[in-house]
């Protein structure tokens, strides 16, 4: 009699394992999140697009179903709102699959500790979202259908992706672990910025009809600042690739310098960003590019003269960008070059004498060594 | 002429232990009406013609007067029969043995001795090629159910001094004819004499297959791995008697059962040997890559759709997603369906006759394909995974390692199906500790991997050139230095 029980119970204690099971038809499969915080009532408010798979799968919808459809929930705290989601979402929450999460302005000036914090703390949940902040209404942003990917988490993960070509990982640091990475430091992480073309949503599908991508949809416009997890102001785009490149993240990108009065558009590639501490003399940024010219607008044949030319040109902007630079960071107090990471104290940091050696060498590559021009008459 | 004479109790006995047997005959034979013999035989198992053309007549035209010089009556009968003697029995219980066997027993009741002369019947197939281990390149001859063709195969190729063949006789009813075969001066002596023992442990009324020898002899009953190769190729056997490998012929069966086995000589066709070194390596890996496909893709995919979706890639999520929207039944359930489905198909597809075959195809076809998918039984990557499944577990050399794929596929998928990637991973280990848990006759199961035997790798995990390779595996710990 005893040996069939135990028989029974060794097989029972097997199922415990179908506790867990969930099937893949049966989730809510969450592809961009977005949360905002009201700052004088504390109310979150956490959006989830999730996935509708029948309505992406040509197949089985003809491809005009709606491909993500958008949920969303007010919590005073972050912890809720998995089981608040039972409330209206039909499927089990399922985050793994989560993109991106786009944070409002608002709340990053408010900090985002808590939203970090909580991350962490869930098995469910990945850190290696693209973390963005959102200059437009976030509802906007998460009611909206996007063109060419039908699944905004994929739309904008794909923009980042490409963008992160120019860096030395391969990807933009821009991920919600690179912030929690850096939350110690005192040099900023900055995160992108976006917002959306239009007041108002493009909630529905036939936006997908439009041509005009332009007049609805979602922009990087730059980069927000955090410091110790809180958004203390914004950078432009140009501003945000000087501080990756002077901080050795950036090893690829276009500057355009004038040059006898034309423009000159330049790749620097392999930047190499090096810093010489020295005593008394402070420190010392070594930055060496190759450069390859890409658009020539000169009406002269290109010379030996001429390359050299255009490396001063751009040595010379790029030296102005660095101090331009360093002089935001001494203005508005951010340690844009991590100089207190690197042992320098924090009320000296601001005077630390810092300069720069730009050095690049140029290239011309094409099927002429010049531009085809007239002489005027 | 036929009959039997009722005085002789030595033929009144034999009939009775033959239970009056309707096919027994007794011919009584008169030498020029002066004596006579009697010759017994089964008529359905011996050849007629040669009893009577070359016993019966030559006996019947024997003249007493003209063979003065033999000194009694038996030297006179085996002068006369030209048919070779197979031996003089004296006993009364052998000749009942040698009557079933086939042979015609001669009792010459003056000098109270009896003849026996080979005359059985030789009703076996010609030699064809084997239909369960076909091959491209290389011999097209297969073993017979006649152990003496078999030996003649084996021989054919082998021509040495030193290849034995022990004789055994097993099986109270069917008395079955065993030969252990082996060269002398390679083999080790220790698993010869572990196969010697072990055949001649066996204590069994029957042997009807090679496959009854095969769990007489084997060392773990409780697995579903072969530890004994079976094979139809004579090119084979051969190949692995060079190799130190002992070999077992059973009479009435084409396979032959070679040993010592080892889990990766089960990845490894007689067809490695017949071509390139390098194609035969890649093909090696093809087949232990198809062999982790037929046990572990059924378990990953329910493991993956049923607990850790976070695995997928997104897109592939989403496509898996939107096919099982409208399937009724969870993964492991979806998966049992259409693999039990597979199974009976294929099972049916080899029991039934040849002719129905394309009939179990159309039907196969539309059950496990498109229109399962359509009715929305099973999602369309299901049917994928088990075409994969399926098409991976034939590439298998060995038919009963195919089974044991399938064995552990379905023990993997339950694993999966209640606790995901953990019991997967659970099954792994218990199947890793199963397999170097096992010997075949006194060798590692796992060689040479575990324990490692570097120099073993040359012919397991690849195939080097046949002039690279100078010396014998060392898990066989042949006597033999050098090829």
């Amino acid at each position: 009699m005893l040996k069939p029980i135990c028989l029974w119970a060794c097989i029972i204690l097997l199922c415990t394992g179908c506790w867990d099971t969930k099937e893949i038809n049966q989730l809510a499969i969450v592809n961009l999140g977005g949360v905002d915080k009201n700052p004088e009532t504390g109310t979150i408010t956490a959006y989830y697009q999730v996935i509708n798979p029948s309505g992406l799968s040509a197949r089985l919808s003809g491809g005009q179903n709606a491909a993500v459809y958008t949920f969303h929930f007010k919590e005073y705290s972050l912890g809720k709102f998995t089981v608040k989601t039972n409330t209206l979402m039909p499927r089990q929450l399922f985050m793994p699959h989560m993109q991106a999460i786009i944070v409002t302005e608002r709340y990053a000036k408010q900090g985002v500790l808590d939203l970090l914090n909580y991350y962490e703390l869930s098995p469910e949940r990945r850190s290696n979202i693209v973390f963005i902040v959102t200059e437009s209404p976030l509802s906007t942003i998460m009611n909206s259908y996007t063109p060419l990917d039908r699944i905004p988490g994929r739309y904008i993960r794909s923009l980042t992706n490409l963008t992160g070509q120019g860096y030395t990982s391969g990807f933009e640091p821009i991920r919600m672990r690179d912030m929690i990475k850096s939350i110690y430091r005192r040099k900023p992480t900055v995160m992108p910025t976006i917002k959306y073309t239009s007041n108002r949503s493009a909630d529905t599908t036939e936006r997908l009809e439009e041509a005009d991508v332009n007049k609805q949809s979602i922009v990087f416009t730059g980069g927000a600042v955090f410091i110790h997890g809180r958004m203390v102001g914004r950078f432009d785009i140009p501003t945000k690739l000087i501080f990756s490149l002077l901080n050795g993240d950036l090893i690829t990108y276009v500057e355009t310098v004038y040059l006898n009065g034309s423009m000159i558009d330049l790749e620097a590639r392999d930047i190499q960003a090096e810093r010489h501490w020295e005593s008394g003399s402070g420190l010392t940024m070594k930055v060496h590019a190759n450069l390859r010219v890409i658009n020539n607008q000169q009406n002269i044949v290109m010379s030996e003269q001429n390359l050299h030319a255009i490396e001063e040109a751009f040595n010379k902007k790029l030296e102005e960008k660095a101090q331009s630079l360093l002089k935001l960071a001494r203005q508005k107090n951010w340690d844009l070059l991590g100089l207190q990471d690197q042992g320098v104290e924090e009320r000296k940091w601001r005077t630390f004498p810092v300069s720069f050696e730009i050095s690049s060498s140029a290239r011309m590559i094409g099927n002429t060594i010049g531009p085809y021009f007239f002489e005027k008459e | 002429m036929s009959g039997f004479d009722p005085v002789e109790p030595i033929v009144s006995e034999i009939k009775a232990v033959l239970g009056h047997s309707p096919d027994f005959i007794c011919r009584k034979v008169v030498i020029q009406g002066l004596s006579h013999v009697y010759c017994m035989y089964l008529t359905t198992i011996t050849d007629s013609s040669v009893i009577d053309e070359l016993i019966v007549k030559p006996i019947k035209e024997t003249s007493l007067q003209d063979n003065q010089s033999f000194k009694d009556s038996v030297s006179l009968l085996r002068a006369s029969i030209p048919v070779p003697e197979k031996k003089q029995i004296a006993s009364k219980d052998d000749p009942v043995k040698n009557i079933l066997e086939g042979n015609c027993v001669i009792w010459d009741p003056s000098s109270q001795t009896l003849l026996v002369y080979c005359t059985a019947k030789n009703d076996y197939r010609s030699i064809t090629e084997p239909s369960s281990e076909a091959v491209i390149r290389g011999p097209r001859e297969g073993f017979l159910e006649d152990i003496e063709s078999n030996v003649g195969l084996i021989r054919k190729r082998l021509k040495s001094s030193n290849l034995i063949f022990e004789e055994f006789s097993i099986g109270s009813a069917t008395k079955t004819t065993i030969y252990m075969t082996y060269l002398a001066n390679v083999a080790d002596d220790a698993i010869v004499k572990e196969f010697r023992s072990r055949i001649s442990a066996v204590q069994t009324d029957s042997i009807l297959e090679s496959a009854y020898m095969e769990e007489w002899i084997q060392d773990k009953t409780f697995s579903p791995f072969p530890q004994v190769l079976s094979t139809e190729r004579p090119d084979a056997v051969a190949a692995k008697l060079i190799e130190g490998q002992v070999a077992v012929l059973t009479q009435g069966t084409p396979m032959v059962l070679v040993g010592p086995l080892t889990f990766f000589q089960m990845f490894s066709s007689p067809e490695d040997y017949y071509q390139r070194a390098d194609i035969a390596t890649l093909l090696r890996w093809l087949r232990m890559f198809s062999f982790l496909l037929a046990i572990f893709t059924p378990a990953l995919y329910v493991a993956i759709v049923s607990f850790h979706q976070e695995l997928l890639p997104t897109p592939l999520l989403i496509n898996l997603a939107a096919q099982r929207e409208e399937v009724p039944f969870p993964a492991i359930v979806e998966a049992l369906i259409m693999i039990i489905t597979f199974e009976i198909l294929r099972e049916a597809g080899l029991r039934m006759p040849r002719i129905a075959g394309q009939a179990i195809s159309i039907v196969g076809a539309l059950v496990i394909g498109q229109a399962a998918v359509e009715a929305g039984l099973v999602s369309a990557a299901m049917v994928i995974v088990v075409s994969l499944t399926a098409i991976s577990n034939f590439i298998s050399p060995l038919y009963s390692f195919g089974i044991a794929q399938r064995i552990i596929q379905f023990a993997f998928m339950l694993l999966s199906g209640v606790m995901g990637l953990f019991g997967l991973m659970c099954g792994v280990f218990f199947l890793l500790v199963h397999l170097v848990s096992i010997r075949s006759f006194g060798v590692k199961y796992m060689t040479p991997l575990a324990p490692v035997i570097v120099s073993d790798w040359k012919d397991t995990l690849v195939r080097i050139p046949h002039n690279w390779m100078k010396r014998p595996t060392g898990s066989l710990r042949t006597k033999k230095g050098r090829r």
